[in-house]
């Protein structure tokens, strides 16, 4: 067995033991922190896979925006050190069938799927490249969605300013 | 089958999709739904990924494609 | 130029040994292990040195003597200081999450850690050049904020809580600032990786080569890594004043020293990227055409410019704790919202118009 098997075995473990537990715990912190290293463990798959910018993306992203924001909403808004209540027997066995169902749906899916052995060219993942492909118009830019993508992040922070801003008080 | 490829990301990004499913389900707070959505997120993420390099390696719609739900 | 003290040679030597005698699986396993102990040593060496250079600045600003009793002038204060935390109980308070508290440190410490790979410490010595360099480094150091709101959250303290929380306001907000900066020298150089960012500045440093604009990102990116790192006059998360201790405040021993030790290496890996990014890292003073004052520049070793270079940027920030009083949250949050941002925005702007037209040398 490579040191590389170990590695990516190692990753994927990561990734989906803190996935259950971040689904599966009763402190909602730890809950939190559990999703944390089940994104930090597909950072390292991306990495694994030599994606880097994708996986520095995927740590700038949730590491720096998405945990902070989860976390200071519990702060903020939960009472954080309580435990929270066990859901019903009924919907956890429910929920549990549901998911185990689909999973076995999609597998049986995806082993009797052959999928097409990869294209002999390796293109270009180099930052720069990507930065380009975001701006082409062509056959394989990404320039429409990225302008739609743009005018969704004004919109957001629009509404943040709003929501943020206070009425003034009338001062005589 | 021990060496990891593809069907071993497919098999993480499915299980990681179902696990959100499961959380999504059972709970009945809003924050832990949303951490639950941002499981499902990322394993859409991780297929694409996994496609573009194992499938089709000519084309780098992959990154630029999982970085678009990221935002 | 032939440098006196070529790394390269060193270590194509033990990599070019380990290859040979070893399987390539082995290798590998014995280089990571050498590469983690090196890391291991330098933390311990930087962590003593900068804690004594520390109080030695300070006692200098105050006009006082500082640690002079152990050892020649002081030297083995820091020594003293470390054994004693080392054999200090590790106290863990009565309500608190144990996993969460005990795991706190260890993160902070292991994003530290993280962070070293991509620093160029000399010329061709460098643990991974990979090509994301830069990107990298602000990535991991969006994993410190993890740490502290943990420490807060887990202490079940409500300084404690308050001091998390302030902090994790102030570096959400301070990253922006910082990475705005580091992408002035991005959009100049082209290119995210540090072998590539040093090698540009081969014929003059960015700070000289980038005019205004980049000066005015490296005063932002100063006062932002400042702040990133939790130092006066940014102290808002420890803030000993108001709030005891802040985040480590129900830390003690072992644990506290580890927080203690990945405050001063984030300060010494902020100082190292802002002296790669500027201040040309590893590569000498040249001046334009000047082949005689170039030459004798290439004589001093790799290492010791940039050791000088990141040691000057810290003493600059050790000058700024003693300088200026602590800022007030709203404060804090005004200058970076209202100030440092769309300084930073406007200034990355005509850095790319710069960067467009080649009117930087």
């Amino acid at each position: 067995m490579k040191g590389e098997t170990i590695v990516f075995y190692l990753l994927a473990a990561l990734t989906l033991v803190s996935a259950a537990m971040a689904v599966g715990t009763r402190r909602i912190f730890r809950s939190a922190v559990y999703l944390l290293s089940s994104l930090i463990g597909i950072a390292g798959l991306y990495f694994w896979m030599r994606f880097e910018f994708a996986a520095a993306v995927q740590i700038v992203v949730y590491a720096g925006g998405i945990a902070v924001l989860i976390i200071f909403s519990v702060f903020l808004t939960q009472r954080a050190g309580d435990d929270m209540p066990t859901p019903p027997m009924l919907r956890t066995i429910a929920a549990a069938g549901a998911a185990l169902l689909g999973m076995g749906l999609v597998m049986l899916q995806l082993v009797a799927h052959p999928f097409p052995t990869p294209a002999v060219a390796e293109v270009d993942r180099s930052v720069s490249a990507i930065g380009r492909r975001m701006l082409a118009t062509g056959d394989d830019g990404f320039a429409l969605p990225f302008e739609v993508v743009s005018l969704l992040l004004l919109a957001a922070m629009i509404g943040c300013i709003v929501i943020a801003m206070r009425a003034k008080p009338n001062q005589p | 089958m021990m060496e990891p490829g593809l069907y071993h990301m497919l098999f993480i990004g499915a299980a990681l999709f179902f696990i959100g499913i499961y959380g999504f389900l059972t709970r009945r707070n809003l924050i832990t739904m949303l951490m639950s959505l941002e499981l499902i997120l990322n394993s859409v993420c991780l297929n694409f990924i996994a496609f573009n390099r194992y499938v089709w390696t000519d084309r780098a719609t992959g990154p630029s494609m999982s970085a678009v739900p990221r935002i | 130029m032939q440098h006196m003290w070529n790394f390269a040679q060193l270590t194509d030597l033990i990599h070019g040994w380990l290859y040979e005698t070893f399987p390539p699986a082995w290798a590998l396993a014995f280089e990571m292990i050498i590469v983690g102990i090196a890391v291991i040593g330098l933390f311990a060496g930087l962590g003593l040195v900068l804690v004594l250079m520390e109080r030695k600045v300070s006692a200098f600003m105050q006009i006082r003597l500082g640690p002079n009793r152990v050892g020649p002038k002081g030297l083995m204060q820091s020594l003293a200081d470390t054994l004693k935390l080392l054999v200090k109980e590790g106290m863990t308070p009565d309500g608190v999450d144990r996993f969460l508290f005990n795991l706190a440190p260890f993160i902070a410490m292991i994003a530290a850690m993280l962070l070293m790979a991509p620093i160029a410490f000399a010329k061709d010595f460098q643990i991974w050049d990979l090509n994301i360099g830069v990107l990298y480094v602000t990535a991991i150091s969006s994993l410190n904020v993890i740490a502290i709101l943990m420490a807060g959250w887990s202490s079940n303290n409500k300084y404690s809580l308050l001091g998390a929380m302030r902090s994790g306001a102030q570096i959400v907000s301070y990253e922006l600032s910082a990475g705005l900066s580091i992408l002035t020298v991005v959009v100049l150089t082209g290119s995210l990786q540090i072998s590539d960012i040093v090698t540009a500045q081969s014929n003059g440093w960015w700070i000289f080569k980038g005019h205004i604009p980049v000066l005015i990102a490296f005063v932002i990116y100063m006062i932002a890594v400042t702040a990133e790192t939790n130092r006066a006059p940014f102290d808002m998360a420890e803030a000993e004043s108001e709030l005891t201790g802040g985040f480590h405040t129900e830390y003690s021993g072992m644990k506290f020293a580890l927080f203690f030790l990945a405050e001063y290496i984030n300060v010494f890996i902020v100082c190292a990227i802002g002296a790669t990014l500027f201040l040309g890292g590893w590569m000498p003073l040249h001046i334009g055409e000047w082949t005689a004052f170039n030459g004798i520049m290439d004589w001093i070793p790799s290492s010791v410019w940039f050791f000088g270079k990141t040691f000057f940027l810290i003493f600059l920030m050790m000058w700024f704790r003693w300088t200026f009083p602590r800022l007030r949250i709203d404060q804090l949050l005004n200058l970076e919202w209202r100030y440092l941002l769309p300084i930073g925005m406007v200034n990355i702007l005509l850095v790319t118009v710069i960067a467009i037209l080649k009117w930087h040398f």
